[in-house]
């Protein structure tokens, strides 16, 4: 476990540098206080964490066949890519941007409206986390070496809890506010959007042809 | 007075304005010199002899031009348009020579053959300060537009004149300069939303490429690439890039600025230009207006190359953090209530100075980065004429 967190810790900025493409623009659409950023960050965190729990049981069942097989890994990225970039793509063009008003949190009868917002950003959180960066590889080849489920599971938790750090200036990004800042945060989720659904379609035409 | 005395009176001023603006332009005739001939001895080949006559007196004639006048913005363009194509053909050929292609491929990277360009710059900021690497495939030191020297330049620029660098020192802007002029009446508006697009990209290509490690504008949205160098064919997404980078080209740099008679590359896409807006902040020079002489006429909002003026900004007597400082709004301003200004003076006082102060640091900038290659290009256009081949 300590290992895994070491891991995280000091790959972090790796991890940070995959997430904030699609972290950094929702935040800005948003245009909201710093504080209910934080809650929108540990719901993006909560779906990174559940992408990284599911890695450490396929880290465990397959113990590093997937890793070692490298169109499935492709497939899986690939296909995680489209649905990320379906994501932001619907998000930049949907017409509720209010999950993350505190007002709309804690209203439990507007319950759709929380509903879709916490779908959102919690799968957003969730396809970053089963992206690949360089030490989430590591971390997944150690986690396929242990002989029990709960120490892989542990094993990547631990590792969430240290890239997490990274995490915690970004929500800070909440003081740029107005308009203005709204509008480059969607065209930004639509841009990183079509960027995604680019890479993601052709990794999957690439493992096509060469299937 | 009678006709004889009040001819006398304007031969009399215009021969010490002439002297005037002759003793202004002293400095630039001198560093000129220095400037275009790189610090070393002055050409002896015949034809080198000629492209330097030829670039020597058009740039001191374009600032004599400037002086004299007192127009800035038409005489500039007239520069920065020459220069850009120039720089063009220059840049094209200097690259068929040292590599033997305009085309670069995987050895071109690993020689770090690749050269450095400014648009780099915003998207190797992350990476390095992350992974302590410098995701362009240049050289840090060694050979023509390294790493090291553009970011010394592009320093020195932000610090003298901030985002004038986009209408005085950048290569590329001359282009969509040059074809915003062809349009005498604008046949299409553009929704000033779309203003906030270079900043969105400059946003995602910084993020993209810190996450992939990899320059994502010069991988896939530069339009320059059309005119500098290219990727060579190899596969279906090296041509899916290609076929991008030369729409781009064509929609942003050649068709929307003849439509629109704005520079839509630098106003609406261009990542660098919306980075170097920043710079602006820390500037010391600012394009002001005097709102006790404004007639409220918009002109100025109406003729700004880049959307840099608006009514809100006009009503603050002063222009958008993304102006260029091209000096337009101040040449066409009626009531000369448009000028250059030094932050934390008088606005509308000893506004020629304030001119002066911007303009030399600017064209010297602008000698600095081009004269070479505008003489180098004017070269390789008199081989073209008198061999019929540019080496």
């Amino acid at each position: 476990m300590f290992k895994g967190f070491i891991l995280g810790l000091s790959s972090g900025g790796y991890c940070l540098a995959s997430c904030i493409p699609v972290f950094v623009p929702y935040i800005l659409s948003e245009d909201k206080k710093t504080k209910w950023n934080f809650i929108c960050l540990s719901k993006f965190m909560l779906g990174r964490l559940l992408g990284y729990i599911l890695f450490a049981l396929l880290a465990w069942i397959t113990g590093n066949f997937i890793i070692k097989q490298s169109h499935y890994k492709e497939i899986i990225f690939a296909l995680s890519y489209i649905f990320l970039s379906f994501t932001l793509i619907v998000y930049t063009f949907s017409k509720s941007h209010r999950f993350c008003n505190i007002k709309y949190f804690s209203k439990f009868s507007n319950y759709s409206n929380k509903e879709k917002g916490f779908t959102t950003v919690v799968l957003l959180g969730f396809l970053t986390g089963i992206n690949v960066c360089p030490p989430f590889i590591l971390a997944f080849s150690d986690a396929a070496f242990f002989t029990n489920i709960l120490s892989s599971i542990f094993y990547f938790a631990a590792f969430f809890v240290g890239t997490a750090v990274y995490f915690i200036p970004i929500p800070f990004i909440g003081v740029l506010k107005g308009k203005q800042i709204k509008l480059i945060g969607q065209m930004c989720s639509l841009i990183i959007g079509v960027f995604y659904m680019y890479s993601g379609i052709m990794m999957l035409f690439k493992e096509m042809m060469l299937q | 007075m009678n006709n004889l005395e009040s001819k006398k009176i304007a031969e009399t001023s215009t021969v010490k304005k002439f002297t005037k603006s002759v003793a202004a332009c002293i400095p630039i005739l001198l560093l000129s010199i220095v400037l275009l001939s790189g610090g070393s001895s002055l050409p002896k080949e015949p034809l080198m002899k000629i492209s330097f006559s030829i670039g020597y007196v058009f740039i001191n004639v374009i600032f004599f031009l400037m002086v004299y006048t007192k127009k800035t913005y038409k005489y500039r363009k007239i520069f920065f348009v020459i220069y850009a194509l120039l720089f063009a053909v220059s840049f094209m050929t200097n690259l068929i020579e040292v590599r033997g292609s305009i085309f670069y491929n995987e050895s071109t990277f690993i020689n770090g053959g690749t050269p450095f360009c400014h648009m780099v710059i915003p998207m190797i900021i992350i990476p390095a300060a992350l992974t302590k690497t410098i995701i362009f495939p240049g050289s840090l030191l060694t050979g023509f537009a390294s790493i090291a020297s553009m970011i010394v330049i592009w320093l020195g620029a932000s610090i003298a004149f901030g985002r004038g660098w986009c209408s005085w020192a950048c290569f590329y802007g001359g282009l969509d300069e040059g074809c915003s002029s062809l349009c005498k009446k604008p046949k299409l508006k553009i929704n000033r939303k779309w203003t906030y697009l270079s900043f969105a990209i400059l946003i995602s290509i910084v993020l993209l490429s810190a996450a992939t490690l990899a320059p994502v504008y010069c991988d896939w949205l530069c339009p320059f690439k059309a005119v500098t160098e290219a990727e060579q064919i190899t596969s279906t997404i090296v041509l899916i890039k290609t076929i991008v980078f030369y729409a781009l080209f064509l929609i942003l740099v050649i068709i929307l600025p003849i439509l629109t008679g704005k520079r839509t590359q630098c106003g609406l896409f261009c990542p660098f230009g919306a980075f170097q807006s920043f710079s602006n902040k820390i500037n010391i020079f600012e394009i002001r207006i005097d709102k006790n002489k404004c007639l409220n006429c918009k002109k100025c909002v109406r003729e700004c190359p880049t959307y840099s003026i608006d009514e809100n900004s006009l009503a603050n007597g002063k222009a958008l953090m993304t102006c260029t400082k091209c000096g337009k709004c101040i040449d066409t301003c009626p009531a000369s209530a448009v000028s250059y200004h030094i932050k934390g003076t008088k606005i509308g006082v000893k506004t020629n100075l304030s001119r002066y102060l911007f303009l030399y640091p600017a064209y010297i900038f602008a000698l600095t980065i081009g004269g070479g290659a505008m003489i180098k290009g004017v070269y390789r256009l008199l081989k073209l004429i008198t061999t019929g081949s540019f080496f």
